[in-house]
């Protein structure tokens, strides 16, 4: 049976350079009428910074942040919504041939 | 009878990536990963997420003194080794090539005299930097050897830089990650004499 709704998204490459554009599709499939109510797509930045374990002297050791976001560019947030917020949308109906 | 004919709805979007951001990094101690988080909030139902990742490139650096003068360059033990390098500045899959000049100060018997390509990863916690070496690759470029004091020799030096991963040369506030190339001639004793000669690699042409 297959799932009610799904997303999925693609891109056109998914490689890109700083400063260059990123081309995302997004793929929406619904068995029903649903009314989204906002879309949006973060690109976000994770680092992760562990280190190598402590030696024997017992310098150095992991650090405690393990794949949280990486903060200077947490302010670089990208936000671009597919549809705007508050707006509802309504999806196709089926139609029975 | 309930008809259930698949429906498709499909959107485009341009995300614009921020100049001057830490490219995609895989590593051992440190790792920089992008991921594209796409939501979509549906009203009295579940909100859909999807995850992608994005692999973030590192173009030619514009200003590569920059980096090169943040990364730690070192010279131990008592013999001059100097790399001769046409550039420092390498695309991941180049072929690196150049000259490692020795001169020891007096008549020293040589064990064996190396060169590696490795991978520097280093963490900034408080005031120290913990870090650690990954070793790319390595050349044995003589054994056993009598080298004359003052004598300058010379020996040829060639190395691929891996493009398997992304691990291009990478500086944040948390840590940095890059490559070098190390010399070191093992002469017996306790400490041996080595130089290290930082790297800046990238992995995409241009911003063209």
């Amino acid at each position: 049976m297959p799932r009610e709704k799904t997303l999925r998204v693609e891109l056109d490459t998914d490689e890109v350079l700083p400063g260059h554009d990123l081309k995302a599709t997004i793929i929406f499939r619904s068995r029903r009428d649903l009314r989204v109510q906002k879309a949006s797509m973060v690109l976000t930045c994770y680092g992760s910074f562990p280190g190598p374990p402590a030696n024997s002297y017992g310098y150095g050791g992991r650090s405690p942040i393990q794949g949280t976001p990486f903060t200077f560019v947490e302010h670089q947030l990208i936000e671009n919504e597919v549809l705007r917020s508050g707006t509802e949308h309504v999806f196709s109906d089926t139609h029975c041939p | 009878m309930k008809c259930f004919a698949a429906e498709r709805s499909t959107y485009s979007a341009t995300l614009t990536v921020p100049d001057d951001v830490p490219p995609t990094y895989v590593g051992n101690y440190v790792g920089i990963w992008w991921v594209l988080e796409t939501k979509v909030a549906v009203r009295m139902a579940r909100d859909l997420k999807a995850k992608t990742a994005v692999f973030v490139l590192a173009p030619f650096p514009e200003d590569p003194s920059y980096l090169l003068t943040n990364l730690p360059q070192q010279a131990k033990g008592n013999c001059a080794l100097e790399f001769s390098l046409p550039t420092v500045v390498l695309k991941q899959g180049q072929i690196l090539e150049g000259k490692l000049s020795v001169q020891a100060v007096r008549d020293t018997d040589v064990r064996e005299l190396r060169v590696e390509l490795r991978r520097v990863e280093a963490v900034f916690k408080g005031p120290l930097m913990i870090w650690d070496v990954v070793p790319e690759d390595s050349t044995v470029l003589a054994t056993h050897f009598k080298l004359p004091g003052g004598l300058t020799q010379t020996y040829d030096v060639s190395f691929h830089v891996s493009s398997a991963h992304y691990q291009p040369t990478v500086a944040t506030h948390a840590g940095v990650a890059f490559w070098e190339l190390a010399a070191i001639l093992d002469h017996g004793r306790s400490r041996k004499c080595s130089a290290t000669q930082p790297l800046v690699i990238y992995n995409s042409e241009g911003r063209s």
